[in-house]
């Protein structure tokens, strides 16, 4: 046993040494975080990207209220004042030697020289005054490009002291955007409650409308601490008080604590080993364990001398093993990460029972029990009523995957997000991502490819000298006459650098680089017209469909798990109790089947994240069936109805978040787990 | 992201203010017409390179409506302001950009920001009626200097 303990402890200290090592490198917290390096990756990388920023739509009667409340915002939400252009300016035209428009590129290209010399001519005689200096760019070739710039975006929008400006139906917009990264949630929180609030009002004179990641992020995470630190409580304050009332006494609280401790250490430990950066929604599908574990604790305690118990609870252990063991061959990382946390954690719990016993449990008052031995009796019952209104109502079932349904914004985000959806700049859904080691690798390709994004403002500079050997020909097949023309004198030489992005000042186009470039490449909006990859190192990508195929795939990957499950499941049950394989597997089958029609009858959409709660309720719900139908001494049946009662709060306190997702795990918990001690009850020895 | 537009609004604003400060210093008040029309000759200096160059063609206003600046010669080119845009266009290939223009109280083009960092100063002649005569200087040094006829 020593020999066994000290393994134990040096498995433990090994696993707090990769916590100690892994841990700083944080979890993934995003749904693009599920997405695995098979599928690119660029989905995480935009999402990382964009996590930060948000987007805030103005909207008013005058376009000076307007600015005037721009500028409040910015300080309000501690962003830096709007950059001065001229710098940006100032800077474009001191490299501006391999510069060109678009069109004026596409022209020189196929050699109508004369064309571009003619209209250069045009721009100077009309009243447009010259950008930049006439003498270092007679034919205004840079102040072209800058007025080229504009066709980028969606018609109709203008820039005002360097905010985008729209006017439509006498209505003004100002659209802004900043960077929440060092702002803190409660602050974002207030400031979506002011405008809230101003934009109910009645003839107020500016509307704010907030979009992106960041907002929703600071709402949903401020909404579920409030709940969580709410539900945390109660769930806390009914453990302890079942655990009381099952031991009358607080002496299975160290127990208990120590159990959840070393399950939750080796469980962390064990998947950063294995995973270094895990996805939260492994934690939060972690708690589950702690059901188990006091499952495990309350036997052990209850029973004094672990050995009386040493048979159902490895009957459990290895049954609940088996239904998480087909999740480890999962295509999808996180299920993967999931079988992995759950598995090591509920070992690590089972060996702590088993290594340091607590002896003496004290005594455990068993009332007169005839109301179960009644329900027990019945319980059947239930299960054809449920069918039965299944047949009646005859419920569609719900096999959700959009992602939609897996996060519903409160009215304010919804309503915003379709406004910045209808008058956004950005008129597609539609990204493209070019990848590239460096950020010129990624502009080549971009160009290659015809992706408009950042190199239609910033050309490569292998572009760029390009375009410097364009103008020098534009200059020796138009010059002579360009200054017979106009009287201006062509430069000896490109007096001009080149504009190295790296290199740029603070100011707009920095700005744009920076929401641009992500790890790995390059991302834009996408308005072309190709689905398809244009090259190998160019994706086409649309958010909501990504998440789609990828939630979609996810729940056809998990209902073949949970299938293999239950066949896995059904194989030990027969190895383990031969011919009375049916007495411990039929109630599991009739809780789990019941589960899904009560579900469906609630109209409780069946998604990815519920099918996970289907593994847990197989578990749990032998756990269960063994010490009821294995074991029927009246203590254990009392330490049955507690660990499930334990168990329901905790994880059936879920059901009233508000996060559509844990609310719906909550839901599937709290039916599950009724029908899994429901079930087990009947065909009890002594019923 | 769409920030560089800035990069150039300013000089789009500045020859807005100094198309309609033709009508501006026109008169502002009862002596500026409804409608006017007729044909100019344009003298634009490049202080950097000190060359003047010269341009014809004709313009058309409708108050409150839009202003229309046709050059014809020596090449041909259009500007036109209205309320709420303004197209240039270049060998028909057309710019336009939405910009709230005032063609109607056109002095008060000048109490726009962007329009005071790039223009220096407008003098027009005479001071009252429809300007003869409008002169433009610009804070880089460049002129343009402006004879209207209607």
């Amino acid at each position: 046993m020593k020999i066994l303990r000290a393994s134990f402890l040096v498995v433990l200290f090994l696993l707090a040494g990769v916590l100690a090592v892994r841990l700083p490198q944080g979890v993934e917290t995003d749904l693009y975080g599920l997405i695995d390096s098979a599928h690119g990756g660029v989905m995480r990388e935009m999402a990382k990207g964009l996590a930060t920023q948000g987007r805030l739509l103005l909207e008013g009667q005058d376009p000076d209220v307007l600015k005037e409340r721009a500028a409040q915002i910015r300080a309000q939400l501690h962003q830096p004042p709007q950059p001065d252009y001229k710098e940006t300016l100032a800077f474009i035209d001191t490299h501006k030697a391999g510069l060109l428009a678009p069109a004026t590129r596409e022209l020189l290209l196929s050699g109508q020289y004369a064309q571009v010399a003619e209209e250069s001519a045009a721009r100077l005689f009309g009243p447009v005054p010259p950008l930049f200096s006439a003498k270092r760019d007679p034919f205004l070739l840079g102040t072209d490009y800058a007025l080229a710039l504009e066709t980028n975006l969606a018609g109709g929008w203008s820039l005002d002291a360097g905010d985008p400006v729209f006017e439509q139906d006498e209505t003004c917009y100002r659209l802004l955007t900043v960077d929440l990264a060092t702002v803190p949630a409660a602050e974002i929180v207030s400031f979506l409650v002011a405008c809230e609030q101003a934009n109910e009002t009645k003839d107020a004179p500016c509307r704010i409308w907030c979009s992106g990641p960041a907002f929703h992020t600071a709402r949903a995470s401020e909404q579920s601490k409030r709940e969580i630190n709410l539900l945390s409580g109660i769930s806390l304050a009914l453990v302890v008080l079942f655990g009381w009332l099952l031991f009358r006494s607080f002496r299975f609280l160290p127990q208990l604590l120590l159990a959840l401790g070393v399950g939750a250490l080796a469980a962390t430990g064990m998947l950063f080993a294995f995973f270094p950066r895990p996805h939260v929604l492994t934690f939060v599908f972690g708690t589950s364990l702690i059901g188990l574990s006091v499952d495990y604790v309350y036997h052990a305690r209850a029973a004094g001398d672990v050995r009386k118990i040493m048979r159902p609870l490895a009957l459990s252990l290895a049954t609940t093993l088996a239904c998480f063991a087909p999740l480890m061959f999962a295509a999808v990382s996180v299920l993967r990460q999931m079988a992995l946390f759950t598995s090591a954690g509920l070992l690590a719990v089972a060996a702590f029972v088993v290594l340091w016993p607590c002896g003496n449990a004290g005594t455990i008052i068993v009332p007169p029990c005839s109301a179960r031995r009644c329900v027990g009796r019945w319980s059947w019952v239930v299960f054809v009523v449920l069918a039965g209104l299944f047949v009646c109502r005859h419920p569609t079932p719900q096999l959700v995957m959009d992602p939609t349904a897996f996060y519903r914004p409160d009215a304010y985000l919804a309503q915003s997000e379709k406004k910045l959806l209808t008058i956004s700049p950005v008129q597609t859904q539609r990204f493209a991502f070019v990848a590239g080691e460096t950020l010129q690798e990624a502009l080549e390709r971009e160009e290659a490819a015809g992706v408009k994004g950042l190199s239609a403002v910033i050309p490569s500079l292998k572009r760029q000298r390009e375009n410097a050997a364009l103008k020098a020909a534009l200059v020796r097949e138009q010059g002579t006459a360009y200054t017979a023309k106009t009287g201006l004198k062509m430069p000896s030489e490109n007096p001009d650098g080149f504009l190295d992005p790296e290199q740029l000042p603070e100011g707009p186009l920095r700005t744009m680089l920076r929401s641009m470039r992500v790890a790995g490449g390059l991302v834009s909006p996408y308005a072309g017209v190709a689905r398809k990859p244009l090259d190998s190192h160019v994706t086409i990508l649309k958010p909501h469909v990504e998440l789609l195929v990828l939630f979609t795939e996810f729940t056809a990957s998990t209902l073949s798990l949970l299938t293999v499950s239950l066949l896995v499941f059904g194989v030990l049950l027969v190895v383990f109790f031969k011919r009375n394989f049916v007495r411990f597997g039929f109630p599991i089958c009739l809780s789990l089947q019941s589960t899904v029609l009560a579900l469906m009858l609630l109209d409780v959409p069946i998604t990815f994240f519920t099918l996970l709660c289907f593994f847990v309720l197989m578990g749990l719900g032998i756990d269960y069936t063994i010490f009821h139908r294995g074991h029927p001494a009246p203590e254990t049946r009392r330490v049955v109805l507690y660990s499930f009662l334990t168990s329901f709060a905790g994880l059936g306190l879920l059901a009233l978040t508000s996060f559509p997702v844990t609310r719906s795990m909550g839901l599937t918990f709290a039916i599950g787990l009724f029908f899994a001690y429901l079930f087990s009850l009947g065909g009890s020895k002594d019923v | 992201m769409c920030q560089w537009r800035d990069v150039f609004s300013g000089m789009r604003v500045a020859v807005v203010a100094v198309l309609t400060s033709l009508l501006a210093y026109g008169g502002v008040d009862a002596a500026l017409p409804e409608r006017a029309s007729g044909t100019f000759v344009q003298r634009k200096t490049l202080a950097d390179v000190e060359v003047t160059i010269t341009s014809t063609g004709t313009f058309r206003f409708e108050k409150g409506k839009f202003f229309e600046w046709q050059t014809l010669k020596p090449l041909p080119s259009t500007f036109i302001a209205t309320p709420t845009n303004y197209t240039l266009v270049v060998n028909n290939k057309k710019t336009t950009r939405r910009l709230k223009n005032n063609v109607d109280e056109i002095a008060k083009i000048f109490e726009i920001k962007e329009v005071k960092d790039f223009v220096k100063d407008v003098k027009a002649e005479p001071l009252t009626g429809f300007p003869d005569r409008v002169t433009v200087s610009f804070k880089n040094g460049d002129k343009l200097a402006i004879e209207m006829k209607r």
